[in-house]
């Protein structure tokens, strides 16, 4: 059976650097991998073949239908003609996927591929506003990955990356997340990484029963989707009101919602919160991690009629 | 009963043969006549051969051209001999790629060419008997395939203002070209792939390609006198209302999407049109998975209370088969025949 890696995520997130990081561990001459075109800057194809592993560039002009073909094509020749044991696939920024995955478990592929790692690339610098701007496929790509690699999270900070964290984890539960920095992963924790070993779970060695707590459910998400406009001194309210702790313990926070003509992002965070003008489209969905939430009043207190809606 | 008669005579409550529907073959309808997809590309007369072939062959309900307006625009297409043409350089994000994006003399312009002459071809092969429609991007996806979707998404989040730029000249472009159609009497189809639920969220639909692709409908039902076709590829469910605010007079659908849920979004403001799959049973299938595909899409349409046009979900692939075509075709002249019933199905 040949065995098959996906390495997803958006532009620029670092597919391509990943997968360079990553190639040492496969074993040379039996993988190949398949590259879209029109991915991040190729892998340079000479040092590709140097090294012994081969490479397959498909072209795409749209992402359904037609894209679909080229990529069952090329992929049932390379199996046919090149039989390597290890096919490394990263697929355009805006594939979909569950609709990859779909398309492995069926024939030709069922009989001859086993699925391996799905690994999605979240771009911490950016992840919040491809989040809102970005449609299924953004999300399918995150809920539907067996690892979840975290790229330039030295770049952004610590809280940023918790914020992440908790976000992506609201999509999938199940699937370590890594966040460290990938010049300074060894071939070690490259290779568990490919054979599917968790030691650089971001999770793992947090003593915080917190940390781990989506996981193991003993946490409750709070999610909801607000009206196009609401005041900011309701805002204000409600996310005073959560510190007191009336509807549960509210760990952490975050929202994106437009007051009138201006957009704004807020984070709740250790009981205080900071609300921050955006100039990026917002879509007026907030969130809440928390213990002991009470669903119903706080799905009161956030869906009230009074919302001082002013448009 | 040509393309025409049957039209006429559900117009004016007469007997006909079969529904109509709006199967097209697109770049497989070269296929028929044995030619290379290139070929289908470079050769208005071989182009024209092929699109009449598969009209006859196939009975279809109507004869169509497909124009890359970004091709005209500055990127570059390739077109393999035997595959689906694709872009293979598209333009940078700067000001001075904006100011490359006008169209002048569409009538003149070198690289519309051949667009003309496949289209004064199909009026003189078949325009008495059938209808000729014009299918393009609209201006939301066009500009994202002239800027790389990739870049251009990702310009969405950084320089929205100078996407909408982008965007508002890849429709002037298009509105040029669309009036240098006046007279002609076509239908015009727009496809907005880019535009997806799958791809965008509905809000930035709403802010990105909505407004642009309503006032190119504007237009287009204008200069044609009919209401236009618009397909948007992959989950449309959160924005099907839009698509049907744009002014579109039938909404065509993927194949992804339950055709019983689009009916009854969609109500009886747009005909449905969809959604058999050309991947999964066109491509892929059997002549049986081909009739139940078609036969599922003709009993959840008919529930729809604007119209409904059986149709592809999306581009057919070039390589399907013939057998499956034929299937195809056959089963609807059965399944479709006067009177129409979709309890017999």
């Amino acid at each position: 059976m040949v065995s098959i890696d996906i390495v997803s995520g958006f532009l620029g997130a670092g597919k391509t650097t990943l997968i360079k990081k990553l190639l040492p561990c496969y074993p040379d001459s039996n993988t190949v991998i398949i590259e879209n075109e029109f991915g991040d800057i190729g892998i340079d194809g000479d040092i590709i073949e140097r090294e012994g592993y081969r490479m397959v560039e498909i072209s795409s002009g749209c992402i359904c239908c037609i894209m679909k073909d080229d990529f069952l094509l090329a992929l049932d020749n390379v199996v046919k003609d090149l039989r390597p044991e290890h096919i490394v696939i990263e697929p355009t920024g805006i594939s979909i996927l569950s609709d990859i995955v779909k398309m492995l478990k069926k024939e030709p592929f069922q009989s001859s591929c086993v699925i391996h790692a799905l690994i999605t690339v979240v771009d911490c610098e950016n992840f919040i506003e491809q989040r809102e701007l970005f449609g299924e496929f953004f999300k399918d790509q995150i809920s539907n990955a067996t690892h979840l690699l975290l790229s330039k999270a030295q770049n952004v900070g610590a809280s940023v990356v918790e914020d992440i964290v908790l976000s992506v984890r609201q999509w999938n539960d199940k699937a370590p997340v890594v966040a460290k920095n990938w010049d300074e992963m060894s071939i070690e924790e490259a290779l568990s990484l490919v054979q599917g070993d968790t030691v650089l779970d971001y999770e793992r060695d947090m003593p915080s029963p917190n940390r781990r707590s989506c996981r193991e459910k003993r946490f409750s998400t709070f999610a909801v989707e607000l009206p196009s406009s609401v005041s900011r001194d309701w805002l204000e309210a409600n996310l005073s009101d959560m510190k007191e702790g009336a509807y549960g313990a509210a760990l952490r926070g975050k929202g994106f919602v437009r007051c009138g003509d201006e957009a704004y992002a807020f984070s709740f965070t250790n009981n205080s919160y900071r609300i921050d003008p955006v100039d990026y489209e917002v879509s007026g969905k907030l969130c809440f991690i928390g213990i002991d939430f009470d669903e119903e009043k706080l799905k009161a207190l956030w869906t009230a009629r009074k919302t001082g809606v002013s448009n | 009963m040509t393309p025409k008669e049957r039209r006429r005579a559900i117009a004016e409550n007469r007997p006909y043969d079969r529904i109509p529907h709006g199967f097209a073959l697109g770049y497989a309808a070269s296929r028929v006549t044995g030619i290379k997809v290139s070929d289908f590309h470079r050769d208005a007369k071989k182009q024209v051969e092929a699109t009449v072939a598969a009209y006859r062959t196939y009975g279809l309900d109507g004869v169509g051209v497909r124009i890359d307006i970004e091709e005209v625009l500055g990127a570059t297409f390739n077109y393999p001999d035997y595959r689906e043409p694709y872009i293979s350089a598209t333009l940078n994000l700067n000001e001075d790629a904006l100011d490359t994006l006008t169209i002048d003399d569409p009538k003149k312009h070198p690289k519309l060419a051949i667009f003309w002459r496949v289209l004064d071809g199909l009026f003189e092969a078949v325009g008495d008997e059938s209808y000729v429609s014009v299918s393009f991007r609209g201006p939301f996806s066009g500009s994202a395939a002239l800027f790389g979707t990739e870049n251009f998404l990702r310009a969405v989040i950084r320089k929205p203002e100078f996407v909408h730029r982008a965007i508002e000249k890849v429709l002037e472009a298009e509105l040029t070209f669309v009036e240098a159609l006046a007279g002609y009497g076509v239908g015009f189809s727009n496809s907005d792939p880019i535009a997806s639920g799958t791809v965008i969220s509905p809000q930035q639909y709403r802010k990105f390609a909505k407004p642009y692709q309503t006032r190119l409908f504007d237009a287009e039902t204008r200069v044609s006198g009919r209401k236009p076709q618009y397909h948007v590829c992959g989950d449309t469910t959160r924005i099907l209302r839009d698509m049907v605010e744009t002014g579109a007079g039938a909404v065509s659908v993927d194949n992804l999407m339950d055709l019983e849920l689009v009916a009854d979004l969609v109500g009886s403001d747009a005909v449905v049109v969809g959604n058999v799959d050309p991947s999964g049973s066109m491509l892929l299938g059997t002549p049986d998975v081909v009739r139940q595909d078609l036969r599922n899409c003709l009993k959840k349409g008919s529930k729809a209370k604007g119209g409904y046009r059986a149709a592809f979900g999306c581009g057919l692939p070039i390589d399907t088969p013939p057998e499956n075509l034929i299937a195809l075709f056959d089963a609807f002249q059965e399944y479709g025949r006067y009177p129409f019933d979709p309890e017999r199905l």
